[in-house]
């Protein structure tokens, strides 16, 4: 099976980084083949799940995940495997040593983001722009005071847009910098230009100052997400083009 | 089950969208519960109780009795 069997294509590049979407819709047959990308961790992990939707979800974006790796590293299936950082931040393993690629995953309702670089940390987000019960309540909790400001000034579908721009930006980023959401997300903000509509922007976090993200909203009136880059400096400023959507 | 998994399980009927109970063995994305809603549900949770819940102690748990034994420890 190609990456593209498993409904994968890229929707964005962006210097070293590529971000595939892979579309996580009910297919028996798909899901069917993926599962046979999936080693035997993988299937018990997969087993796990209480729920058809996110089996398959997480089964799709797996078996597109390991096609991507082994086109990238030219190796096969059979010789990738996956560990994971201290707070859990999943690496490839290709014949037990670490992978030469970055990558971060996604997957929100029929929605898969898998992101991919050569080198440097990064982190994808996406989330369905499904309704919400308690988007107040999950404002005052989430967000900083500045973002919840801007989004007590937003009403109605705008207000809702925002509410999960906001929360995919901030999730790439505490992915990217690979400590997930150990970080109180109420205790940064993302640069007020990204709510009013600009597309990138660079970021520090509190937990790596030393360290410049740059954050990327990808997206679109079906989904919300975001890609955050580790900057790595000036050889590779010199390789980055600006963004394309594809 | 304790009273603590009893109200766990009445606040994520009332905040979460799974058409079911959780099972308190398994973790809340093995549930199929999203990120954005785990960390909500587990703030509304902290705030149900009056206990603060820090983010890097979420993280090391395992499932939702592991919750359910933080919000018992802390109230202890």
């Amino acid at each position: 099976m190609s990456a593209a069997g498993c409904g994968a294509r890229t929707i964005h590049r962006s210097g070293r980084v590529t971000v595939v979407y892979v579309d996580l819709g009910p297919s028996s047959a798909r899901e069917r083949e993926a599962l046979t990308w999936l080693d035997g961790s993988e299937q018990a992990r997969r087993r796990q799940f209480a729920r058809s939707g996110p089996r398959r979800e997480f089964t799709l974006c797996r078996a597109a995940l390991r096609a991507l790796l082994c086109r990238e590293l030219d190796c096969g299936n059979e010789e990738l495997s996956f560990g994971a950082s201290d707070h859990g931040k999943p690496f490839g393993l290709l014949g037990g040593f670490a992978a030469p690629v970055s990558f971060n995953v996604s997957h929100s309702g029929r929605h898969g983001l898998i992101a991919m670089a050569p080198r440097g940390r990064i982190g994808v987000d996406v989330e369905d722009r499904k309704g919400r019960r308690d988007m107040d309540d999950d404002i005052r909790l989430l967000f900083a005071p500045g973002e919840q400001a801007g989004l007590a000034s937003a009403e109605g579908s705008t207000k809702a847009e925002l509410f999960y721009n906001l929360w995919t930006m901030k999730e790439a980023l505490v992915k990217a910098a690979g400590v997930g959401l150990r970080i109180d997300t109420t205790s940064f903000e993302i640069p007020p230009a990204m709510s009013r509509g600009a597309t990138s922007c660079l970021v520090r976090l509190p937990v790596a100052p030393s360290v410049r993200w740059r954050l990327e909203n990808l997206g679109n009136r079906r989904y919300a997400a975001a890609l955050a880059v580790e900057e790595l400096g000036a050889a590779d400023a010199a390789e980055d083009s600006e963004p394309q959507v594809a | 089950m304790s009273a603590t998994e009893t109200r766990i399980q009445e606040l994520a009927r009332q905040h979460l969208d799974i058409g079911r109970d959780l099972d308190l063995d398994a973790g809340l994305l093995s549930a199929g519960i999203s990120s954005l809603d785990a960390v909500a549900f587990v703030k509304k949770v902290g705030e149900a109780f009056g206990v603060d819940v820090p983010p890097e102690e979420v993280a090391n748990w395992k499932n939702l009795r592991d919750l359910s034994a933080f919000l018992d420890s802390s109230a202890s």
